[in-house]
């Protein structure tokens, strides 16, 4: 094991240790920020790369973590549970969690905890019989839509999200429309036919086969002082902007549009009645997805994909280029509930 | 003759079958026979809507936009007959108004 040839970056302490290559996390994981996204994002691919490319087990290690934020744990969660369920044998991946305190608080409070123990499917399709705030979906029966929706649902209620009758089917909405798009966008059947003819079986995509078309991660993010509900949703798919892209390239009357940054595509494609099967009555999903933002006041709504970076809220609409490229899509709302519940009153 | 969506499921999801068991092409299929048999008795087809978490855009423009985008039914039949033999039962009216609308957008 010791002369195992793997890359071993140092910014990430990387080395072999007890039979497995050992990593360490960097202090800060945000993708909010570009000064930390650059390195979440590259440790992150680094232990996916670990474990589906080389096929090594990983100690990934928590344990000098000081900073974490939503979306960050968010995909801390989908890159340790999809090497979890990749893996056969479940010793491969360990996990070291943060001796900070606080931050190990949080990490079980949030239900991350439990999200990163070891253990494969079973585990995780049983953090949506706990209703945790970290739960992953499939097309399978057992961890399909219904499921995770009642989990979410039952999961809100307990930490006190009471949104009104109306404003619980607009968020319902949004939600299912995301969910939606993963099965549309993010591993569609070219896709996946085109990823598995060029790469080994034993890609990181032969696992949505085994265990679960259409995968899914999401997470509620409870931010209790400052009374907003954080909800994310994310894929590790084609994302819209690829998926935008290969119609693109599939169709000559649009090539030119291949040159246009994936913030431009991105904001395209979040246009009403605008969806790449060219099908009239496709497309409707976007408006339940900005709905959910913008119906609720003080909320905004964050959409990432490729280089692409999507930000609705009350002012309107931005769009900016990422400093780095996000695999997938993920589809962020912040919900005030506050004012929500003031509404009611 | 009422139906309560909550019957067909309380989470339905997505627009076609492969999307899943509470599809809006699966609810199409009842919704035709239903609207088929009010028809035929000359009386509305109410379809309560609030007994159900949520409903995204794609499960209501398949139900319903479907029945006119297959030829199942025109709109003149489903809007304008006498009485009107489609009829929405829902607190929230933005519900109504997309169903209508996507009833009216749809091309046979």
């Amino acid at each position: 094991m010791s002369n195992l040839s793997v890359p071993l970056p140092k910014a990430f302490d990387a080395k072999v240790k007890d039979g497995k290559v050992y990593v360490e996390s960097p202090k800060v994981m945000c993708v909010y920020s570009a000064e930390s996204a650059y390195m979440t994002y590259e440790f992150l691919s680094l232990i996916e790369s670990y474990v589906f490319d080389y096929n090594v087990g990983v100690t990934i290690s928590f344990e000098n973590l000081e900073y974490f934020s939503a979306a960050a744990s968010l995909l801390i969660f989908a890159t340790v549970s999809k090497c979890q369920i990749g893996v056969k044998d479940h010793s491969k991946i360990e996990v070291l969690f943060p001796k900070n305190d606080a931050v190990l608080k949080l990490m079980a409070s949030s239900g991350l905890k439990l999200a990163l123990k070891q253990g494969g499917i079973a585990k995780v399709r049983k953090l949506i019989d706990s209703n945790n705030q970290y739960l992953s979906g499939s097309e399978v029966s057992i961890e399909n839509y219904q499921k995770v929706l009642t989990a979410t649902l039952l999961n809100l209620d307990k930490h006190g999200v009471n949104f009104s009758n109306t404003k619980s089917q607009i968020f319902v909405k949004g939600m299912q429309e995301a969910i939606l798009n993963v099965k549309y966008h993010a591993y569609n059947d070219e896709f996946i036919r085109d990823f598995l003819l060029t790469k080994q079986v034993k890609s990181k995509f032969s696992f949505h086969e085994e265990t679960g078309r259409g995968r899914w991660w999401q997470c509620c993010w409870h931010d209790v002082s400052n009374n907003k509900l954080i909800f994310i949703i994310y894929d590790d798919g084609e994302g819209i902007v690829n998926s935008i892209k290969r119609y693109y390239r599939n169709s000559p009357e649009h090539s030119d549009k291949l040159n246009l940054p994936d913030s431009t595509l991105l904001g395209n494609a979040m246009k009403l009645g605008v969806s790449r099967t060219g099908i009239k009555e496709r497309g409707k999903g976007s408006a339940d997805i900005i709905n959910t933002a913008c119906t609720f006041p003080s909320s905004h709504l964050i959409v990432m994909s490729g280089l692409g970076h999507y930000r609705h809220d009350s002012a309107g609409i931005n769009t900016t280029q990422l400093p780095f490229e996000i695999k997938g899509t993920l589809v962020q709302w912040v919900i005030n509930y506050v004012e929500e519940n003031q509404d009611d009153i | 003759m009422i139906y309560d969506l909550r019957d067909f499921s309380k989470a339905p999801f997505g627009r076609y079958k492969s999307d899943g068991e509470f599809s809006g092409e699966a609810f199409r299929e009842i919704l035709a026979n239903k609207l088929k048999y009010s028809q035929e008795h000359n009386e509305p087809l109410i379809i309560k809507l609030d007994n159900v978490y949520g409903l995204g855009s794609s499960f209501l423009e398949e139900s319903f936009g479907g029945l006119v985008r297959k030829g199942l039914f025109t709109k003149e039949e489903l809007l304008e007959s006498s009485p009107r033999l489609l009829q929405i039962e829902t607190e929230f009216d933005f519900y109504a108004i997309e169903i209508e609308s996507y009833i009216r957008e749809a091309q046979s």
